[in-house]
């Protein structure tokens, strides 16, 4: 399948801690975002060093991934209200260009 | 005010510092399942000195012990010249020039010190009037806080479910009479949305973009109570935030044209700190004297820990498995001391991270560490051939439910429950007279969900988990204990509660790894878990057989009276129940013992009359007793390790004990499960002590004796005001002073060092608590009998003169005189 078909949009997704997600979800949906996706408990290397998963019993002290897909013209302004959001916090932000198939979903 | 809307990129730099300026304070998770938690949570990656420079005085808190404490402590011989000279040379810089004086010289510098970091009062009209001004907005947010966050304890209906927190606030005071008429204009054209209301309360306040967050933080820090809930009812039910709470306040300074203050305008205090002449500033001297005020306690907890390796025991009659709370080491000490008997300390959730539904209840709960989400879900059920009983069981708390809500149902009615009070007085005064002389002496004072007589039930484990999972919880369970091969033929498992009435903080005093309720349960399903053949097949498999004849049973301790009581004892077959009849004889015993130590403690227990378990079990029946219990006053380390280096030792008390082989945990696993969640946990705890103590004001609950409900939110100090976070000063302290003195965690270690080291490598929360100074993790050195602490620089001797005096308020001293009627 080309792009050709496809919508373009902008993927935003954020690596915060647990306790500060429910922050980030919060400022996706009041940007009007229709949606998000969230990835408990991820593993990984990053600027403070290795990340486990979630211990078995602490749901609480992990990373979670937070993924959103929105349309271009909504897009910096979200972009700006989680910089602010995560002025004080460890998260970390990416931001890309995506295509999805169905854009009705996301607008 | 204006009605214009303001933009999305307005709005959500708005709602993102709300969110900066809230994360201050802790999510405060109300009564119904009272929770401990460190008030400055947010605060914990910046470590204790951070947080008590910045944190608890954003809060309006004083976050270290006072100077003038401390100092008396230290007049009266509780802490030593050698002790504040030890903490005072940790303190400084090694080159430090003062480093190298005599301990006589170097503390009376420290002590002439004191006047110098003491900021003075600073007079400020511009304060003044903006202080002015926020009480009348305190005034009037708290009201409709307690109106909305318990809205069945509301005077008359607030329209919250329909139009949310902030909507119901704007449609309710825009016709409020005792607002005036322009501030009921300007509050009907606010915006209609709490986010969009507050980002135009903020552009309309004139203030610059970088004071906004701590402005807001200001504001909030003005309620913090009402603050820490709303962020707690944000994480669960989500139907309120920190926006909505900031939107009614703001809104509600615009109408009244008292605008919100600038940061800079209301700064009390300077932004360089004073400094005595040995350079310390006032979070630094807090600091010494909290050293100097643990190394008494900590040392001879430490010296009683047994430093050699841990020898095998014979086998005994039975293995006790008590939660790690500090009130579980008193019955199991005197347990041991009856017979041969063998204990362990795990998690009093036993590894069930459930949502428990009691039979007949109408909700189920989550009964797990709030660390952590539930997985599943377990229902009670009557046994086979009981739903008779259950049934007459469900009608009775419906009934009672049904007749205590037509109680209450005048209450709802504006003005009638004056009225009410005026028709039935006369008929609860007698009732409240006996209750009163009686004292808990005569008939049984209940909680309302607690039966007289209940039918036999079953946790239906098996609806709720697969046998996979079911085993998989057991191994679980028996390896982070270390009971891979019991050792007993008889295993209970002994959960915790506590049984009092008339106490707004019953559940605080119930069991926290349970989320704030009673520990049977979990008790019972983990124990069903473990007696189950197919489960027990598939350990077997997995390396952990459990003999055909061990028995596993669950049961529970009162804290209150001390009592045993065991559950489900139909799991042992009729021809062992001399077994179990000979234990319940013993911890009996026990309890008659514990209850005599614990006794001199209680205000007024020594000298009111009873014999046995009845004297304490009396005092948690009394509707005044306003001590019922000490619930885990004065704890100051917990022992992560084999029972064999405490057993037959008294740890008065004070020590969280979690059982830990280091020699069957050979890769770690068992001990990172142990310092992610158990050692935070008893963290959490230690901290909410600590702070409840160094100001007692700000971040405890003040009194009992004058609170009122707010719902299950928690309490009032009085009629209204802000909602009191933290614990009452009966859990603390009495007339005389604390009793609780403020303490941070001792955490002792028996594991190999590079084990400890990979897992605060791997995990923050357990790097963010060492690091931070919050606990004081040490382990046993490469000699028998020495100890070494991790810091951030690595492992450091650790030696503390286990000084054995007497300290003020330890078992053994001077009975209190405080009792419940003088500590009104």
């Amino acid at each position: 399948m080309s792009r050709d078909s496809l919508t373009r949009m902008t993927k935003i997704e954020v690596v915060a801690r647990t306790a500060d997600s429910d922050a980030v979800r919060r400022q996706i949906v009041a940007s009007g975002a229709t949606g998000y996706t969230s990835l408990p408990a991820v593993t990984g290397l990053g600027h403070h060093g290795a990340h486990e998963g979630r211990a078995l019993f602490n749901d609480r002290d992990a990373l979670t991934l937070t993924i959103t897909v929105v349309p271009d013209d909504r897009a910096d302004d979200l972009i700006d209200g989680l910089r602010s959001l995560l002025e004080r916090s460890t998260g970390v932000m990416f931001v890309s260009d995506t295509y999805v198939s169905r854009p009705h979903y996301f607008s | 005010m204006t009605s214009l809307l303001p933009t999305t990129a307005r709005i959500l730099r708005a709602r993102a510092d709300a969110e900066i300026a809230a994360s201050v304070i802790a999510p405060y998770y109300g009564l119904d399942a009272a929770i401990a938690v460190n008030p400055v949570l947010p605060s914990l990656r910046q470590g204790m000195p951070a947080a008590l420079r910045d944190a608890a005085p954003a809060l309006g808190a004083r976050g270290g012990v006072s100077e003038q404490w401390a100092r008396e402590r230290f007049d009266a011989g509780r802490i030593s010249r050698t002790e504040l000279a030890r903490a005072l040379r940790e303190r400084l810089d090694a080159d430090h020039p003062a480093v190298g004086e005599s301990d006589a010289t170097l503390v009376a510098r420290f002590l002439a010190g004191a006047g110098a970091v003491a900021e003075p009062p600073v007079a400020d009209a511009v304060a003044d009037a903006a202080e002015q001004a926020a009480l009348g907005v305190d005034e009037r947010v708290t009201s409709w806080c307690r109106a909305a966050l318990a809205p069945e304890a509301a005077a008359w209906p607030v329209p919250v479910a329909e139009l949310g927190f902030y909507g119901a606030w704007r449609a309710v005071a825009a016709t409020d009479l005792t607002l005036p008429r322009e501030a009921r204009r300007r509050i009907e054209q606010a915006p209609l949305a709490a986010d969009a209301a507050l980002a135009a309360a903020l552009e309309a306040s004139g203030l610059p973009q970088a004071d906004r967050a701590e402005a807001l933080r200001r504001e909030l820090a003005r309620t913090p109570g009402f603050t820490a809930h709303v962020r707690w009812l944000a994480e669960t039910r989500g139907d309120v935030e920190i926006v909505d709470l900031l939107a009614v306040r703001l809104t509600l300074r615009l109408a009244l044209d008292a605008p919100l203050p600038s940061p800079a305008a209301t700064l009390a205090r300077p932004r360089r700190p004073r400094r005595d002449e040995l350079g310390l500033d006032a979070v630094d001297r807090a600091l010494v004297w909290q050293s100097a005020l643990e190394a008494r306690v900590h040392g001879r907890l430490l010296s009683r820990v047994r430093p050699e390796p841990p020898t095998p025991a014979a086998s005994p009659a039975a293995h006790l498995v008590f939660c790690i709370d500090v009130r579980s080491e008193g019955i199991r000490r005197h347990l041991e001391q009856q017979g041969p008997y063998a204990t362990s300390g795990f998690a009093g959730f036993f590894g069930i991270a459930a949502e428990v539904e009691p039979l007949a209840a109408s909700a189920a709960s989550a009964a797990c560490p709030v660390l952590l989400s539930p997985r599943y879900r377990v229902s009670e059920r009557p046994v086979p051939g009981a739903w008779r009983g259950a049934k007459g069981l469900v009608d009775r708390l419906a009934g009672g439910r049904a007749w205590r809500s037509a109680l209450k149902a005048p209450d709802a009615v504006a003005g009638a429950p004056l009225g009410w009070a005026e028709m039935t007085g006369w008929l609860w005064g007698p009732v409240a007279a006996t209750r009163s002389i009686l004292a808990g002496a005569a008939g049984r004072d209940r909680r309302p969900d607690e039966p007289a007589t209940a039918p036999a039930t079953l946790f239906d484990v098996d609806s709720a988990l697969t046998i996979d999972d079911q085993l998989d919880t057991a191994e679980v369970i028996l390896r982070t204990m270390g009971m891979t091969a019991p050792d007993a033929p008889l295993v209970v498992l002994v959960g915790h509660g506590s049984t009092t009435v008339n106490n707004a903080f019953r559940t605080a005093l119930d069991c926290g790894a349970c989320g704030g309720h009673r520990g049977a349960p979990n008790a019972r399903i983990a124990a069903a878990i473990l007696n189950s053949e197919a489960v027990r097949a598939g350990l077997a498999e997995r390396g952990i057989v459990i003999p055909a004849e061990t028995v596993f049973l669950a049961g529970e301790h009162d804290t209150v009276s001390d009592a045993l009581r065991i559950v489900d004892a139909s799991a042992l077959p009729a021809s062992r129940r001399g077994e179990l009849d000979t234990l319940l004889a013993d911890a009996a015993r026990a309890a008659d013992a514990l209850q005599r130590e614990r006794a001199a403690e209680l205000p007024g227990a020594a000298r009111r009359g009873g014999r046995g378990r009845a004297r304490l079990e009396r005092r948690g029946r009394d509707w005044a007793q306003v001590y019922p219990e000490w619930g885990l006053a004065r704890n100051a380390a917990i022992v992560i390790g084999p029972r064999s280096r405490t057993a037959g030792v008294d740890l008065e008390r004070r020590a969280f004990l979690h059982s830990y082989d280091p020699v069957a945990d050979a890769d770690g696993r068992a001990l990172e499960t142990i310092l992610t969640a158990p050692l935070v946990v008893a963290h959490w705890i230690n901290a909410q002590y600590y702070f409840s103590a160094v100001d007692p004001d700000v971040l405890g609950a003040g009194s009992k004796t004058v609170h009122n409900l707010v719902g299950g939110a928690g309490v009032l100090a009085g009629p209204g005001g802000d909602l009191r976070i933290g614990l009452p000063w009966q859990s603390i302290g009495t007339r005389a002073g604390l009793h609780h003195e403020p303490l941070r965690l001792l955490a002792v270690v028996d594991a190999p060092l590079p084990r400890i080291d990979d897992i605060i490598q791997r995990a923050d929360i357990v790097a963010d608590l060492v690091f931070g100074d919050w606990v004081l993790l040490v382990a046993p050195g490469a000699e028998p009998g020495t100890w070494v602490r991790r810091t951030r620089e690595g492992w450091q001797p650790y030696a503390l003169d286990a000084s054995m005096h007497t300290e003020e308020g330890a078992p053994g001293a001077a009975p209190q005189t405080t009792d419940r009627k003088e500590a009104a």
